[in-house]
């Protein structure tokens, strides 16, 4: 069990209402919540979410502490780490991935 | 390997799904083994009584979140040795996870932001905001010194705690406090910056309205004199050789 607290979902629900993802695809969108917080919610079911990361190549695959899949309606999972995006690739912790 | 981590119920519900379950095993043992990585190798921020901080951070960067993890000893003794329990741990983890988080909302009283908690592999975490710089521990190990504003300042946010927040620390020593800065701990330096309160796990929220200036309280069926979160600060503050304060400087 993987729960937020409620100080960071209050932060996470302005920064969905403010309408900013850093990264977004069919299959969802990607926030910054600080230097080195940020989440994902998603437009595809979560079943489809596994079954896309599954194929994703091992080393573009982000590690298991730095997206943590949690229990929240909005937010489907919460990522630990520095986020950017170059040229369309998400970058986290200085190492691209692909999240979404 | 086995988890602990706990799928949602929409999630629970499509569990037959092979690739999920496949995708469910997958991140779980990950996430195990990070921790265990973290537990193994990774640097020590602080320890105390009831738990371990460890910094979370990959090979090529690191990122100042800290994870908090109870020692497992002290988590069985809750069912061997309840009284020894709450000397070192009055809350459950998970009760002091929400208390940080209330503090915190509240936004009066300077305390690392808390983001999550959970279970993996047998080990109790919550990870959360880390703070960068030095306890007031450390600052009086390594000679260093805090201007009189900072000792202000922790007056200051321990009588908030009281006072706005309705909670009594109880375990209010020099490390768990912590000044915010860059500045490395040097011999004779000044350290400065903002103050934060750490490590609620022996604290309790006050029963009454905290109004006398003796900060007597009574908290559930025990008075309790809020003088004495000040003894151990009162004991260091006098201006001797060697005092981590200095009066009138910024």
């Amino acid at each position: 069990m993987i729960k937020l607290s409620k100080s960071t979902i209050v932060d996470a629900k302005q920064a969905i209402a403010n309408g900013a993802p850093v990264f977004s695809t069919e299959r969802g969108s990607l926030y910054r919540l600080s230097d080195s917080t940020g989440f994902i919610t998603l437009r595809i079911p979560q079943t489809e979410y596994a079954q896309f990361t599954l194929a994703v190549e091992e080393d573009k695959k982000p590690k298991g502490i730095e997206v943590l899949l949690i229990e929240n309606q909005d937010i489907k999972f919460f990522v630990f780490g520095k986020i950017e995006v170059e040229k369309g690739v998400v970058i986290l912790n200085n190492r691209p991935v692909v999240i979404l | 390997m086995k988890s602990e981590i706990r799928p949602s119920r929409s999630l629970e519900k499509s569990v037959q799904i092979t690739e999920y379950s496949e995708y469910l095993e997958t991140i779980n043992h990950e996430i195990a083994i990070e921790v265990e990585r973290i537990i193994a190798e990774e640097e020590l921020l602080g320890e105390g009584r009831a738990a371990k901080v460890f910094e979370v951070s990959v090979p090529s960067s690191s990122c100042p979140v800290c994870i908090k993890i109870w020692r497992p000893e002290i988590l069985l003794m809750a069912q061997t040795d309840p009284l020894e329990y709450h000397k070192r741990q009055f809350h459950k983890p998970i009760e002091e996870f929400d208390l940080q988080d209330e503090i915190y909302s509240r936004r009066s009283v300077a305390t690392p932001k808390p983001i999550a908690f959970g279970h993996i592999e047998g080990h109790v975490f919550m990870a959360m905001e880390q703070i960068k710089g030095h306890t007031l521990q450390e600052i009086i190990k390594a000679g260093a010194k805090i201007p009189s504003t900072v000792w202000d300042s922790i007056q200051l946010e321990i009588i908030k705690l009281h006072r706005e927040c309705g909670v009594v620390h109880r375990d209010l020593h020099g490390g768990n406090i912590m000044i915010e800065t860059d500045e490395p701990l040097v011999e004779g330096v000044i350290i400065s910056g903002r103050v934060f309160i750490i490590d609620f796990g022996l604290s309790c929220h006050v029963v009454g309205d905290p109004t006398r200036e003796d900060y007597e309280l009574t908290i559930g069926n025990n008075s309790v004199r809020y003088t004495n979160d000040f003894s151990y600060l009162d004991e260091i503050k006098p201006m001797k050789p060697g005092s981590p304060f200095i009066k009138g400087t910024r």
